[in-house]
């Protein structure tokens, strides 16, 4: 069974320590609501919540898949794909469920699905646009 | 419908690539909804854009250069204010500012022009020269600097900083050196032009965000817009900006503003690091040339300006929007070679 720490202050930091190097992100997590659903914990139930990527509140996205980021400054343009995806991440949808909808929606692999969403998600985080990013 | 004439002298009509504030703090006038403002342009030099755009400047003069003394500068005002009756002068140079602030009692008194400007202590006082003084004064965070008379001092400079760093002059100019050769080029270069001192200053890693702000002189920020330059020239000038969200920033400018109780215009240049913290780099006395953002943003910083110097009440703008956007142009004005040679020969136009 997982020790739980309690929260960290920086959780960018706690984001990155909680994978083990030599283990997908993405199925760590995927570890983890297996066992917040087998041991019904609030403490795991409170760790889960904490991985969750949040996008910030105030970052603006339009239809048309242009995203603002009035902290910074900075736009950006992702696809319809992308822009769902960010909506979803934005009603603070959990990554797996976000995943289940790809791979019912699309044609695709949990393999792709697990990679490019990884991939995504990660940007965003470098982008500056996620919470975890907000001082 | 602007029911109030006012007349008000402005400087800084140079709306050249690296532009004087004088042309967008006079849209800002002419934006005024209380006042009916009348442009007098005065300028130093006879190609200065502002002098040939009549939509804007209604007649413009030319003026004695800052380094001719007050004595002359107070004389040729003398004979504008015979034919124009200024109300308001409002100056944008940094190198004009210490006459003006000097002049602006007899200015008032003799020839009822008013302004609205820092005291000279507030001028002198955020010197580049002076900076980490006055960053440990309003508890503001400021990169170490250190001002140097000679590029003897260079090799010594290792001691305190570590380059990269940044070579400034005492007015303008500002260049990155990342060896001491380097640092002794831009020594030489800035110091031919802008005179000594030459300040050295720790490059700090990070994103440079302004502030264009306004105080009122008893410690009340009047508006406040943060910006990020989107697009800069080789001059390290905006061409395109953006207004920013920035509570934390807003709020180190309300501090500044309501320790210093700063009087007038003034443009916080400041490096937000990666960590989320701000130093200032820099404090122009004066509005920045991309003032009219703030005014396309809600927060006419040159009307408020104005109605300071009037003596009226200035209520603080709350709001600005976030995400406005400015992108600059160049233009080929048409200006026949009469009006060059009336403001050549007569001095005004």
């Amino acid at each position: 069974m997982l020790k739980v720490k309690s929260p960290p202050n920086n959780r960018r930091a706690f984001l990155i320590n909680s994978f083990p190097r030599n283990l997908n992100p993405v199925t760590f997590s995927q570890n983890l609501v297996t066992q917040v659903v087998q041991t019904n914990s609030p403490l795991y139930r409170q760790k889960f919540k904490s991985i969750i990527m949040k996008i910030k509140k105030n970052i603006a996205l339009s239809d048309t898949g242009f995203v603002f980021n009035p902290s910074t400054g900075d736009s950006f343009s992702v696809n319809p794909i992308g822009l769902e995806i960010l909506r979803k991440l934005k009603d603070n949808e959990p990554h797996e469920k976000i995943k289940k909808h790809l791979l019912e929606a699309y044609n695709t692999d949990t393999d792709s699905v697990e990679k490019d969403f990884y991939d995504f998600t990660k940007m965003l985080e470098q982008l500056q646009l996620t919470e975890a990013d907000a001082k | 419908m602007p029911s109030k004439q006012v007349t008000v002298a402005v400087t800084g009509l140079n709306n050249i690539d690296s532009p004087g504030p004088g042309i967008p703090v006079i849209r800002g006038l002419l934006d005024s909804k209380d006042y009916d403002v009348r442009i007098i342009g005065l300028s130093y030099d006879a190609l200065e854009p502002g002098i040939y755009m009549h939509e804007l400047v209604d007649k413009s003069y030319q003026i004695p250069l800052p380094s001719a003394g007050q004595n002359s500068i107070m004389e040729r005002l003398r004979y504008i204010n015979s034919v124009e009756n200024i109300d308001v002068i409002i100056p944008n140079f940094d190198a004009e500012l210490y006459n003006f602030i000097k002049m602006a009692p007899a200015l008032e008194k003799e020839l009822g022009i008013k302004s609205f400007l820092p005291t000279m202590e507030q001028f002198e006082e955020r010197h580049k020269s002076n900076l980490p003084e006055f960053g440990k004064k309003y508890d503001i965070n400021v990169p170490k600097s250190k001002m140097i008379f000679s590029t003897a001092e260079i090799a010594s400079l290792t001691k305190d900083f570590t380059y990269p760093l940044v070579v400034k002059g005492k007015f303008y100019d500002a260049s990155v050196a990342y060896s001491p050769e380097q640092a002794a080029q831009y020594f030489n270069k800035i110091s031919a032009k802008w005179g000594l001192p030459i300040i050295i200053q720790q490059f700090t890693y990070g994103t440079e965000v302004n502030v264009t702000a306004l105080g009122d002189g008893k410690g009340n920020t009047i508006g406040a817009v943060p910006m990020r330059k989107q697009v800069i020239t080789d001059k390290g000038k905006a061409w395109a900006g953006i207004t920013l969200e920035d509570e934390e920033l807003l709020r180190i400018t309300r501090k500044l503003i309501g320790n210093s109780k700063w009087r007038g215009p003034c443009e916080l240049e400041m490096i937000k690091t990666n960590d989320g913290e701000y130093f200032l780099i820099e404090i122009n006395p004066r509005t920045p040339a991309w003032v009219y953002l703030a005014v396309g943003a809600g927060q006419n910083h040159p009307e408020a300006l104005l109605k300071l110097a009037l003596g009226g009440k200035v209520k603080p703008f709350e709001h600005y929007d976030i995400g406005k956007m400015f992108i600059r142009y160049s233009y080929d004005m048409i200006c026949d070679l009469k009006e060059f040679e009336t403001i050549s020969t007569l001095g005004e136009l």
